[in-house]
């Protein structure tokens, strides 16, 4: 693979080098600091969750699901009420929220899948219905979240006693055991290739990027283990984003989604239940918004009505700048999960510098201009138009 | 009096067309909202930003709102254009009785 391959293969990653860079410059190292490199995943944690449903919604053929952010407001107002005037226990604050969550999405997918509402206004309708039941909840005041057990389930850190007193150890431990899996599995794959005959790719590029991966998960790992440690909705977001790289790559119902959003027609005539892809798309994205509601809300510590304002835009730039759509109508998990991170380094390097928020708007509408730009310029050059 | 033909696209590629459009509408729309939250931020003074610096951004980010949202509509027309197939590739193989 040449040089120009490799760099039209991963502009993306490129590109996060270049800001990431960019950034630690302007902020004078701080966007390295520990504690910031783990608030980078803490303050990005609900568009990665979002993003991977919305990814669903947009393979079924460009749709996408403007009532996520109004989700994440009703389902934080839910639980942040819910904890404060009753003595239920959190885990059942969060299954009922969970199960509301599962009860939007269910709304919306029979209108959408089986009534063939548009997405788009179903969706619309649903932003306006559930951000006015959220304030409704709310009575229009900010209800502060602080049941200690809700907050250990999301907010809390991984800390085994012994190893994680001073230095956090276990972070440190994960992440050496991650990239040996990284490093073997290039070997694993290669070798279990070649037994059943297929063609192998050279060894060199492959190895070099996951020990490239690995390098990285290290350092990110070390980063960790000098502040507080692996937070827990590390994990939860990591859940969410393996689940559904798998759905969509290894499963047969993942790849209906796809099938769906190429040809309905075809997909239809084959015997796949369409209904039921759109239908299960729109369950999923709800329920994922329903966590981020949650996640949310563990991580501010409070609910007010403008929770989850803009939330879907995240979501959707986090798409697109990673690919999904707009380069010829595929998209994957890693590619979302880059254009999230994309955009969160750049939130992140933005706060840590003070800058003002209509100075925030204004980088993040150039960078999503450059990705237009972008956009524009490859299809002249290709001249797909024609 | 004969009718006339019917237009038939490859529904792939008009499928893939129709998805990029709706995408590229989303992002023209977050202009738009990037442009509203400008200006309203200079308006009401939650933003240290000048006003007219803020109304150049937010005047800027609308027109490549509508510069995009153009683009997006003439790409997509273009794309569902070059998705209509041929005479040739729509006639039927099979022999009348």
């Amino acid at each position: 693979m040449n040089a120009k391959a490799v760099i039209k293969k991963y502009t993306m990653v490129i590109a996060l080098v270049v800001v990431f860079a960019l950034f630690a410059f302007l902020t004078k190292g701080r966007l390295l600091y520990p504690q910031n490199m783990s608030n980078l995943l803490l303050q990005n944690a609900y568009v990665l969750v979002l993003a991977c449903g919305m990814l669903c919604c947009i393979l079924t053929g460009g749709n996408i699901d403007l009532s996520v952010g109004s989700t994440v407001c009703l389902v934080g107002a839910l639980a942040a009420k819910l904890l404060q005037v009753t003595d239920l226990h959190a885990i059942v604050v969060i299954l009922a929220c969970l199960a509301v969550g599962a009860c939007i999405g269910v709304w919306q997918g029979f209108w959408i899948g089986h009534i063939h509402i548009p997405p788009f206004i179903c969706t619309l309708a649903g932003m306006f219905l559930w951000r006015g039941l959220g304030r409704v909840i709310l009575a229009s005041k900010t209800i502060a979240v602080n049941n200690k057990s809700f907050l250990n389930i999301f907010a809390s850190y991984i800390q085994i006693p012994g190893l994680d007193d001073a230095k956090k150890w276990s972070a440190l431990i994960v992440g050496i055991a991650v990239a040996a899996f990284l490093v073997i599995s290039v070997f694993t794959g290669r070798a279990s290739k070649a037994r059943k005959g297929y063609a192998v790719d050279p060894l060199g590029p492959a190895l070099a990027k996951n020990v490239i991966i690995a390098v990285l998960v290290i350092l990110y790992c070390n980063k960790l283990a000098n502040y507080k440690g692996i937070p827990v909705m590390a994990l939860w977001v990591l859940a969410v984003v393996f689940i559904y790289a798998f759905i969509t790559n290894k499963t047969a119902f993942g790849r209906y989604f796809y099938a769906v959003g190429g040809n309905e027609k075809a997909t239809k005539l084959s015997g796949i239940n369409t209904k039921k892809v759109y239908f299960v798309a729109y369950l999923s994205m709800s329920f994922l918004a329903a966590l981020s509601g949650l996640l949310m809300a563990a991580r501010i510590g409070s609910v007010n009505g403008d929770t989850g304002s803009s939330f879907e835009m995240d979501a959707i730039g986090s798409c697109f700048i990673g690919g999904a759509s707009a380069y010829g109508g595929s998209g994957t998990v890693a590619g979302i999960c880059i254009g999230a991170i994309f955009l969160g380094v750049i939130n992140q390097g933005m706060s840590i510098i003070g800058l003002d928020n209509n100075w925030q708007y204004i980088v993040k509408g150039s960078v999503l201009l450059i990705a237009v730009v972008f956009d524009v310029v490859s299809n002249h050059k290709t001249g797909k138009a024609g | 009096m004969d009718k006339e033909p019917q237009l038939e696209y490859d529904v792939q590629k008009r499928a893939k067309a129709s998805t990029a459009a709706t995408f590229r509408a989303v992002v023209a729309l977050y202009f738009l909202y990037l442009a509203r939250q400008i200006i309203r931020g200079a308006m009401d003074g939650s933003s240290s930003m000048s006003p007219v610096l803020a109304w150049i951004a937010g005047l800027g980010f609308i027109a490549a709102a509508l510069a995009f949202g153009f683009y997006t509509w003439k790409r997509w027309r273009a794309e569902v254009e070059a998705a209509r197939l041929t005479p040739a590739e729509t006639d039927d193989d099979t022999e009348t009785p």
